[in-house]
């Protein structure tokens, strides 16, 4: 579903992603682990049509995202750091202009389905602004997940949201992967890697440097290699707490 | 007819943030003064000089208008949701 072949990106005189490989196939939920600056971010937003690459391709559904980004677009969801949401409508006036967009159809079937996967049903008629960051992070994930996209892009989706919507959110990534969708999301809580992930990469410094089923390796050995990997620079946080 | 969809969705998504907000119309009110205001301390208003100056005037006005806008409306709509428009080549980096 997702396949990324010799990757590069270049800041100025910074290489952000060096000759990456990457695949995701269907039903496969990837974690993505890395040091702030690995490179997580450029290159969910590369996937995302967002950035261009500077050498490499990447396909999605064998569809390339420098060719064909409008194909690939109806194809993917994305959640970034900004949750893409406009603050002065509420909850159900995003849903439905993003629907617009996608021109869908049984447009309010999907919104309350979508709205009541995410728990946020009681809230439908509040604006935005309103909303706790964790709330917009929860509203972001039904707007990536609204056109019933094969690709899941997931940058740092689980920050913000508290116990519950994480688990709330686990639970919708695993059904998601069950019904044959390819996910990548990005974190850096160990515990969330074990619970939803099918397998582990390790980003430092553009390259995958590690990659692990998550049911061959322990929270422990994940984390002792990836401090091996990244110990000149890494801030270590003990894995007891979870986060990395 | 899907573009035209879009591009609805969008103006009415614009409307309604609008409407409830005020923002653009009390940016635009304040330009239109500081705008008047500036023209009036800047030419002798003579007949003579209106005329000819006139056109200029509202060049200038345009130009800066549409810089005022820009940092105050909120239309943020990521090129990642322009499927139903024609391809998007601003590639940000």
């Amino acid at each position: 579903m997702i396949k990324v072949d010799h990757l590069s990106k270049t800041f100025g005189h910074r290489r952000v992603l060096q000759s990456l490989e990457l695949s995701v196939g269907r039903g496969e939920i990837v974690a993505l682990i890395g040091m702030n600056g690995a490179g997580k971010t450029t290159l969910v937003r590369t996937l995302a049509t967002l950035s261009r690459p500077d050498a490499g391709s990447v396909h999605i559904n064998g569809v390339s995202t420098t060719r064909d980004p409008i194909t690939v677009r109806r194809n993917i969801g994305v959640v970034l750091h900004a949750p893409m949401l406009y603050p002065n409508l509420t909850c159900k006036e995003n849903l439905r202009f993003y629907s617009r967009l996608y021109a869908l159809d049984a447009v309010e079937k999907r919104i309350s389905a979508l709205l009541a996967a995410v728990d946020l049903e009681s809230r439908t008629g509040d604006r935005v602004s309103t909303f706790s960051r964790g709330m917009q992070q929860r509203l972001s994930i039904a707007r990536a997940m609204l056109h019933d996209p094969q690709c899941l892009l997931l940058d740092e989706v689980f920050t913000g949201l508290d116990q519950g919507s994480s688990a709330l959110l686990d639970d919708l990534l695993k059904q998601k992967a069950k019904e044959g969708n390819a996910i990548l999301f990005t974190t850096h809580e160990i515990e969330r890697i074990f619970n939803v992930a099918s397998r582990v990469d390790i980003l430092h410094r553009g390259k995958i440097i590690f990659s692990s089923p998550v049911n061959s390796i322990s929270p422990q050995q994940l984390f002792e290699r990836y401090q091996e990997f990244t110990s000149e620079s890494a801030i270590a946080i003990a894995p007891s707490r979870g986060a990395i | 007819m899907k573009f035209i969809n879009a591009v609805f969705a969008i103006f009415w998504k614009d409307f309604l943030g609008e409407r409830r907000t005020h923002e653009i119309l009390a940016a635009m009110l304040v330009f239109t003064l500081i705008v008047i205001l500036i023209f009036v301390f800047a030419f002798n208003l003579s007949v003579e000089t209106r005329r000819s100056a006139a056109t200029g005037v509202i060049w200038v006005t345009l130009c800066f208008a549409d810089r005022a806008m820009k940092y105050t409306k909120c239309s943020m709509t990521p090129m990642l949701f322009q499927t139903q428009s024609q391809e998007c080549k601003a590639w940000n980096r």
